[in-house]
């Protein structure tokens, strides 16, 4: 479970996330949506505790994150950050990176090489995880740095943009897919951001919005659809939500353009 | 958790197949070819000679970066957010010294052996002067500063016993331990001490108390209530994690102490390198006419860092003309450079007055114009703050002039 209270967020004078509460269940798949620059890297980022929030907490599992030296081991035991632009090992090998993840976390020998197998299978690396990372395409890089995140079996993910950064459609089916069943089956808990509402759809069972650093909206598809009485998908309630004033200029200029 | 087996961490890596190896087979070529060829001079040896040490003072300079997560901002970032611990091993591979390095390090020595007159000891020095010059930096950046001081001054130690190729590889080894001690030193507080104080500071923070305005970092009252100002643009993952990593405040201070160590240090390395691109009575002669030139620039470049843009608060004609020749609040910045100057030349001159040895008190005055450069009062952010000054406003100084 993760837990937001009253988070406000600066960079400079200007906040950036301005008291955010929010509710994670576990096996929930939250997705955080919104324009660029709204906040939703650095609201990960509070999450992560790559930033430190200067006012509220962020608990994990009960456990206050950035109070206690050990509470803290304890959640990054619990809970892995993928940000969008992750850094690897250039030098080592897919696999190797994998297996040293995978033991960073805690997760038994055998246990990992299996899994690093499984997982390099299913993203079609298989021969590309014996070769250096450097040698890799953005989106081989993008689908190693996802696999790292799975590998370490850890309750909590917390993805920046995971569908970005040059994933084929069978990386992004598959990444859908295995999310899907992560939350569901083995009750994980996966937290992630997307500018674009058409990949996350069907997978999400939550729904967070965020629009200058507030939440605008949240809740299941189905409770966005009411709110914004829209039957249609995702991108339509969207765009009730945040771009009402696109949409009604769309129109307009659509009804004056010339013949 | 499980460490991997020992032989797993020696495979072929690019850093040995592509530049090591090609570099070891190129230099036993060339002994062949000449050997073959039966040339006989010993000129011919120092191509070959050249590539080997070359290649191993890479490889000692790579290695000391490698796996270093100090050195790679990405893997700091990366590792802060992971339960790794000091008591456990890194991740991607040891930054300490392992055992694949010495079967690299004993090939160089092996083929080495090719060489007439071969030492393998030098190529032992060259690699651990090498390294653990290269980590120093790691070491110091980190605020480690009693191991990277000792392991400069054994540094220069090493290159005082050059000429002695065992000692000097012995000096290596156990400079090498206390660079490894550092190196412990800079993990155990990873992520950063900085990090610690700023959970302290959350802890006990007040919005309610919080100042606002300057510095920009602090927090308005109500910061639901800011000015819509200029929206910060967008910032990736990874730079959020290098903000929350790396903002270490840098006030600009040297500490006596830290000048104290710089002053020695660069003495005892005068003392050590000295004499050996200076044989003799030359070495004496460069000291003689080199440290009051040295002083004299130290002086200079002390007292432009100071005036560059904080201008007296009245002309040289405004002096005269009020009978204020001497301005204490002013003139203050002229003492540092002044002692910088007079001091090591007159402990040059006492020194030959009194037939000391010059190879003691020249670098004993090196030591000293370094130390007055660097300690002598007052401060560089004191002046800025409270020197009475004349500010030039648009140089580029003056904008610091309020740093905290």
């Amino acid at each position: 479970m993760i837990e937001l209270r009253d988070v406000t967020q600066h960079y400079g004078v200007r906040p950036v996330i301005r008291s955010v509460s929010l509710r994670v269940e576990r096996g929930e798949l939250a997705v955080i949506l919104g324009p660029n620059g709204m906040g939703k890297s650095t609201l990960l980022g509070v999450m992560a505790g790559v930033l430190s929030p200067q006012r509220g907490e962020v608990v994990i599992d009960g456990l206050v994150r950035k109070r206690d030296p050990d509470e803290e081991l304890a959640i990054r035991r619990r809970c892995v950050y993928l940000p969008d632009n992750l850094w690897t090992p250039q030098h080592l090998t897919g696999r190797e990176y994998l297996l040293a993840v995978g033991r960073l976390y805690g997760v038994d020998a055998e246990r990992v090489m299996e899994h690093a197998d499984q997982l390099l299978d299913l993203f079609d690396l298989k021969e590309k995880g014996e070769s250096p990372i450097s040698g890799y395409s953005t989106g081989q890089k993008k689908k190693v740095a996802l696999c790292s995140a799975l590998i370490t079996e850890a309750p909590i993910l917390l993805l920046d943009e995971p569908f970005s950064g040059g994933l084929d459609p069978a990386g992004l089916l598959t990444l859908k897919k295995v999310f899907q069943h992560h939350a569901r089956r083995k009750n994980l808990t996966i937290v992630m951001t997307s500018p674009v509402p058409e990949l996350v759809e069907e997978i999400a069972t939550r729904i967070i919005i965020l629009q200058e650093g507030r939440i605008l909206a949240e809740g299941s598809l189905d409770d966005l659809q009411r709110l914004t009485q829209c039957r249609g998908s995702l991108g339509d309630v969207l765009e009730r939500l945040i771009f009402p004033e696109t949409t009604r200029k769309l129109a307009e200029y659509f009804q004056d353009y010339p013949r | 958790m499980t460490a991997a087996p020992a032989w797993r961490r020696f495979r072929p890596d690019r850093l040995y197949t592509r530049v090591v190896v090609p570099a070891l087979i190129a230099v036993l070529f060339l002994e062949w070819l000449f050997w073959w060829l039966g040339v006989r001079e010993p000129d011919v040896h120092l191509p070959g000679g050249l590539i080997l040490n070359m290649t191993l003072a890479w490889y000692a300079v790579v290695r000391a970066r490698r796996n270093v997560p100090y050195t790679f901002s990405g893997y700091r970032a990366w590792l802060a957010t992971t339960p790794w611990t000091v008591d456990r091993p890194l991740p991607f591979g040891p930054i300490e010294l392992d055992w694949p390095d010495a079967v690299i390090l004993g090939a160089f020595i092996a083929v080495n052996g090719a060489f007439p007159d071969h030492q393998s000891a030098r190529l032992l020095a060259l690699f651990f002067f090498l390294h653990c010059l290269a980590l120093v930096p790691t070491i110091r950046g980190a605020a480690n500063h009693v191991p990277a001081y000792a392991a400069l001054f054994g540094l220069g130690l090493m290159l005082k016993l050059w000429h002695l190729p065992w000692a000097c590889a012995t000096t290596g080894v156990v400079v090498y331990l206390i660079v490894y001690d550092g190196l412990r030193l800079t993990l155990a507080r990873f992520p950063e001490p900085g990090d610690e104080k700023t959970v302290n500071d959350l802890a006990n923070f007040d919005p309610a108390k919080a100042e606002c305005g300057w510095p920009y970092e602090r927090l308005l009252r109500e910061p639901a209530g800011a000015p819509e100002g200029e929206r910060p643009p967008a910032m990736s993952a990874s730079e959020i994690a290098a903000l929350s990593l790396e903002r270490i405040p840098m006030h600009g201070r040297v500490r006596l102490v830290d000048a104290m160590a710089w002053g020695l240090l660069a003495g005892w390395w005068a003392a050590c390198v000295g004499p050996i691109f200076f044989a003799g009575d030359r070495f004496r002669t460069l000291l003689g006419v080199g440290v009051p030139a040295l002083a004299a620039i130290s002086g200079l470049v002390r007292l432009t860092i100071y005036t560059n843009s904080y201008l007296p608060p009245m002309t040289m004609w405004g002096r005269f003309r009020t009978l204020r020749w001497i301005i204490p609040g002013y003139d203050v910045v002229f003492v540092g450079p002044a002692l910088t100057v007079m001091v090591p030349t007159a402990m040059l001159l006492v020194g030959v007055w009194r037939d000391f040895p010059l190879e003691a008190v020249g670098p004993t005055a090196i030591a000293a114009t370094l130390f007055i450069a660097l300690a002598a009062p007052p401060s560089l952010r004191r002046w800025r703050l409270v020197g009475r000054h004349r500010m030039v406003p648009g140089q580029p100084g003056s904008s610091q002039a309020g740093e905290p």
